[in-house]
């Protein structure tokens, strides 16, 4: 019997570099460089190079996870499917021999990957960029905080969009209520409700890695293995879900005819 | 006849609109074509033999497995869909070899059998060449190509030969021939009821969702009954021989339609033929040509489907 694990495998990387063609990329790309352009203009405007050190942090809290990431991730894990389902493209995979379920995983693991080079480096690049102009080596745990929390949004979000844009054809308006909306409104709310959201794990995990600055500043009581297991758990969630619909899910272009 | 595909009261809906209509048919060895207007259900019923679209009712099966469920047995099956879709940031080679990786070939007989491919499909000197930049015929060609490279032992060809050009359709038909006589099945859909008809005397006619009727075009037509069939002479004295073939009971129709010819509506076209040498020799008159002129997929398809 064959294995399954090269087939996924070829998936994953041409999903990988679809993503990453295009126009569409190049937008996505100079959206979520909007951080370090406005980190950019501060530098520009002479603030003090301890204020910068805190601007990139709170620029991640409040632009680049709740915004950037969601976005980014959004299109590209939408398009993994919807996209290719209305080009007709999804054909040439879903006649061949690969187990559909490893179409599911091969397209999730390629748009986490292409999503996770854009990302990474947007979320880093205020940081250095606040150093080089001057600002204090931020503390200790910053760098890989940002990393971690950049990835597992990625991880997290890329198998709830990616589920999404299996089944509706109005995944981008979903991804964007579940993405703004839910995730917003559920981490502010009291009592157990935040528990809820992929956001309110990942600021955990920063307040657990960094001791000072913005970063450091999330309430919590959750362990930093429950801060990570809580996307993952959330990812392997959803993913299990979409690979268990789309044996059930016709995937051609709703213009089809006879 | 052992069925390599058979639909049973295989029945598509979208929306309102009926795509397969309980169509009801069976895809024997060798080249089956499977022909009707455009709109009839042909891509319905590949999208289906695809797996992409499940029935509402009825059975699809390939090869024994059911179209809709486990892919395994589809490294058996090539499938070229109708529409002109490719990965077209892709480079030809690179589109085959991706999708020969997919069905889980080792890198090196991926590259092996995409040459190979590519080579058949006369597309080696386009190979480095993004599909974004190649004309609708070699895009068909370069389709038709990631559905052989695999060696399938059917072969699903949904208007194969659209857009491409006639030295083209001539060498993709030659293709298909060979196929066939080494031991391949495929189905072949096309509403050029010609291009069926140079590959293959086995069909199955669909209209409106439904099977119109299926097996030998000849067969078929000789069921046709309430229709005389069309019979071409060419004589030297087509009014003589009109004289003499007039007191046959079975001719319901002669006429002119030019110079040296003449044509036979005939309720038993056997009996004519038959007949017909008799007549030759008793009165001399030299025929050079017998040719009938509705025995084929085009006039069949008319009549069945009230068109003719």
């Amino acid at each position: 019997m064959m294995s399954v694990v090269p087939p996924v495998w070829t998936v994953t990387v041409l999903s990988f570099r679809t993503s990453l063609r295009g126009i569409r990329t190049l937008a996505l790309a100079a959206f979520a460089a909007v951080p370090t352009l406005i980190l950019l203009a501060l530098v520009a405007a002479r603030s003090a190079p301890g204020v910068l050190g805190n601007e990139a942090q709170t620029l991640f809290l409040i632009l680049t996870l709740p915004v950037v990431v969601i976005v980014v991730m959004l299109i590209l894990a939408v398009a993994q499917f919807r996209n290719e389902i209305d080009d007709d493209t999804l054909t040439y995979l879903a006649s061949r021999s690969i187990p559909r379920g490893g179409i599911v995983v091969g397209k999730y693991l390629g748009s986490v990957a292409a999503a996770s080079l854009l990302l990474v480096p947007a979320a880093l690049a205020p940081v250095a960029l606040a150093v080089a102009a001057g600002a204090a080596a931020p503390p200790a745990g910053v760098v890989g905080a940002l990393v971690a929390m950049t990835v597992l949004a990625c991880v997290a979000y890329g198998a709830l969009f990616l589920l999404l844009g299996l089944l509706t054809s109005w995944a981008l308006l979903y991804g964007l209520l579940l993405g703004f909306l839910w995730e917003e409104l559920l981490r502010r709310l009291p009592g157990s409700v935040p528990h809820l959201t992929i956001a309110f794990y990942l600021r955990s995990l920063a307040a657990d890695l960094v001791t000072a600055g913005p970063l450091s500043g999330f309430p919590t009581a959750v362990p930093t293995f429950d801060a990570v297991a809580g996307p993952v758990l959330a990812a392997v969630v959803f993913l299990a879900v979409a690979v268990a619909a789309i044996r059930y899910v016709e995937l051609v272009p709703e213009r089809t005819s006879a | 006849m052992t069925a390599v595909v058979e639909a049973l009261g295989a029945t598509k809906r979208y929306g309102e609109v009926l795509g397969l209509n309980g169509f009801t048919a069976q895809f024997g060895p060798g080249i089956t074509g499977l022909v009707g207007p455009n709109g009839a259900g042909k891509s319905t019923f590949f999208r289906l033999l695809a797996g992409q679209l499940r029935p509402d009712a009825g059975t699809v099966t390939m090869l024994g497995h059911p179209a809709w469920g486990p892919s395994a047995f589809r490294r058996r099956v090539g499938y070229c869909p109708e529409h002109s879709a490719v990965f077209d940031w892709m480079t030809g080679e690179d589109f085959v070899t991706t999708l020969l990786r997919v069905d889980g070939y080792s890198r090196a007989e991926a590259r092996e059998r995409t040459q190979r491919a590519l080579a058949t499909v006369d597309l080696v000197d386009a190979r480095h060449r993004r599909l974004r930049a190649y004309s609708k015929g070699m895009r068909q060609r370069i389709k038709i190509a990631q559905a052989i490279a695999h060696d399938p032992e059917l072969l699903l060809l949904d208007e194969p030969l659209n857009g491409v050009d006639p030295v083209g359709r001539s060498r993709l038909l030659t293709l298909f021939g060979d196929l066939a006589r080494s031991g391949h099945h495929l189905i072949v859909s096309s509403h050029v009821l010609y291009e069926i008809e140079r590959l293959t005397s086995e069909i199955v006619m669909i209209t409106n969702g439904r099977a119109l009727a299926q097996g030998n075009v000849h067969q078929i037509r000789e069921l046709i009954s309430n229709r005389p069939h069309t019979i071409e002479l060419t004589t030297s004295d087509p009014r003589a021989l009109a004289r003499a073939l007039s007191e046959w009971e079975h001719v319901t129709a002669i006429e002119f339609p030019g110079p040296g010819r003449l044509t036979v509506l005939s309720r038993t076209p056997a009996e004519f033929y038959q007949r017909l040498p008799e007549v030759v020799v008793k009165s001399g008159i030299d025929v050079t040509g017998v040719r009938g002129a509705d025995d084929n997929l085009d006039a069949v398809f008319r009549y069945l489907s009230g068109f003719g």
